[in-house]
């Protein structure tokens, strides 16, 4: 008796030639850069409503290196930070924020893919029904710690003292190709300007076409990689910085941020939407160390997501990233 | 059930390839497999899950493509590798419906396809011989039933089983080996009630 031959028979009505349309509708979108609804990394839109409506801010954002002193200069950082051959000058502008992130800037070995990225995070909370506009509640914080493995296929955080592993899969960040992973952000350009033409690129081929300059959607792009990718190979983070100093609307700000520490921002002010959006910046490693969003001017948007009321002053996003490594297992520290 | 089709003249590591440049070609891989893994997939999980699981194998696929061995002429046994680990978030509802075959005889996994309703005629209570190996698939631990179906039900050879499963092939050869004494005793205790 072969009973392979026999199993092979058992449910063989199955036909062979279904056709999966929905399956197929699924991958179509996918290539069509729109977001799937798997938990995955932090979509950004690219209509403006962009990280303001509960779908694109459900997923926790992440990022960046060590743990941010306090009390660090205004200005150039301090000496002890750098090595002596090191030279740094002082941040008065988005460009020599670039040059002395730079010029501190070492190569980075590329995590494995079953590794993982541990963030502890600062956010302040809303009580904003999920459906509207997330308008963060000003004075309200709490601390959140997630592990995000590498190649994004597994998720794991506390709940009730117990590690609670959740399946997951790699999705696209908005502006950035599909297979988006280390060894792809290792091959990008660590030359500014060189860089910035990939990101005009991708934003021109793999997703949306340019809005006006494609300022806002450049500024988008980094961010959303800044806050999925917490660990970036430092020379590519220093040429992120770059290619940002390299756009006419992007400036230079010194900040408290949520956690009370000084840090720099590099923030860019979106006319049409009247949202000011800043990616904070560690003083002595030049790091990312969070994002602040706030509300400038009173706007009315209609997106694909509906209609968009906002109000001068309203705060829509404040994280500070507390801690961000790269670590063996789930749970380690 | 291998389908013997003849090699095509573009084959998956050129649709994979030039996917890269323009994604919208990965539509052609979809075009050329979906048949194949979503009845695999239908055969162990029922047809209700399975366009989510074949959906999601091929979004998988879609992500994980810059990763793909171009060495690979054919994608099939790379597809059936992500299929199963999708499958395996379905476990429970794989080892549900062969129980309830077990139980009743009627297999939930036909009787739920009212979309192939017509290729069955709307038969759906399942041969004797299916209701005997109902329960020792559900039985059998996950990593036996892997090995098991992708050769039995997919026609992967030994080797692809191991490398698509990321098992050493000699893993595949004593997981199969067990399966199939399970099976074979299985269909002997009811060739002798009935005989």
């Amino acid at each position: 008796m072969d009973e392979l031959a026999t199993l092979s028979e058992m449910r063989s009505e199955v036909p062979d030639d279904v056709r999966y349309p929905a399956a197929r509708q699924a991958l179509l979108a996918e290539i069509a850069g729109r977001p799937s609804k798997a938990r995955s990394r932090k979509v950004r839109r690219p209509v403006l409503l962009s990280g303001l409506l509960a779908g694109a801010v459900a997923a926790s954002a992440v990022v960046a290196a060590t743990t941010l002193g306090s009390g660090n200069s205004r200005h150039a950082p301090p000496a002890a930070s750098a090595s002596p051959s090191v030279r740094l000058v002082a941040v008065t502008s988005p460009m020599t924020l670039a040059f002395n992130a730079a010029a501190l800037a070492k190569g980075s070995p590329t995590p494995q893919p079953t590794q993982w990225v541990y963030t502890r995070m600062m956010t302040t909370t809303s009580h904003d029904k999920p459906s509207g506009a997330q308008v963060q509640d000003p004075g309200t914080h709490q601390v959140k710690e997630k592990w995000d493995r590498v190649d994004f296929l597994k998720f794991a955080s506390f709940e009730h003292g117990k590690l609670v592993f959740v399946n997951g899969m790699p999705s696209q960040i908005g502006g950035w190709p599909a297979e988006l992973d280390y060894k792809y952000l290792q091959a990008l350009p660590t030359d500014p300007d060189k860089l910035l033409a990939a990101i005009r690129h991708n934003l021109a081929t793999v997703n949306t076409p340019l809005e006006g300059d494609g300022e806002a959607q450049v500024f988008e792009a980094v961010l959303a990689l800044m806050e999925n990718y917490p660990v970036l190979p430092s020379k590519l983070n220093a040429a992120l910085y770059g290619a940002l100093a390299r756009t006419k609307s992007v400036r230079l700000g010194h900040v408290t941020d949520l956690a009370g520490r000084k840090v720099l921002s590099l923030y860019r002010t979106d006319a049409k939407s009247g949202i000011r959006t800043a990616i904070l910046i560690n003083p002595s490693t030049y790091t990312y160390a969070g994002q602040r969003s706030v509300v400038v001017a009173d706007s009315r948007r209609t997106g694909n997501d509906g209609t968009l009321t906002l109000h001068k002053g309203a705060l829509l996003a404040d994280e500070a990233i507390l801690t961000a490594a790269i670590v063996n297992n789930a749970g380690e520290r | 059930m291998r389908q013997t089709s003849e090699r095509p003249a573009v084959d998956d590591s050129d649709v994979i390839d030039r996917s890269l440049r323009d994604p919208s070609a990965f539509a052609e891989l979809f075009e050329r497999h979906v048949g194949e893994i979503g009845r695999y997939v239908t055969r162990r999980v029922g047809p209700g899950v399975a366009e989510d699981i074949v959906g999601e194998t091929f979004l998988v696929a879609f992500r994980r493509r810059a990763a793909y061995d171009r060495s690979r002429t054919n994608a099939r046994p790379w597809l059936y590798g992500i299929a199963t680990n999708v499958i395996r978030r379905h476990r429970r509802d794989e080892v549900r419906a062969l129980k309830a075959l077990q139980r009743t005889g009627a297999d939930p996994v036909l009787a739920d396809a009212g979309s192939f309703a017509d290729q069955v005629d709307g038969r759906v209570s399942a041969s004797a011989t299916s209701r005997a190996l109902a329960p020792v698939l559900a039985g059998l631990d996950a990593g036996q039933r892997d090995v098991l179906l992708l050769t039995a039900w997919a026609d992967l050879t030994l080797d692809e089983v191991a490398e698509v499963l990321g098992i050493p092939p000699g893993t595949a050869r004593s997981r199969l080996n067990r399966a199939r004494t399970k099976i074979r005793s299985a269909l002997e205790k009811k060739e002798n009630r009935h005989g």
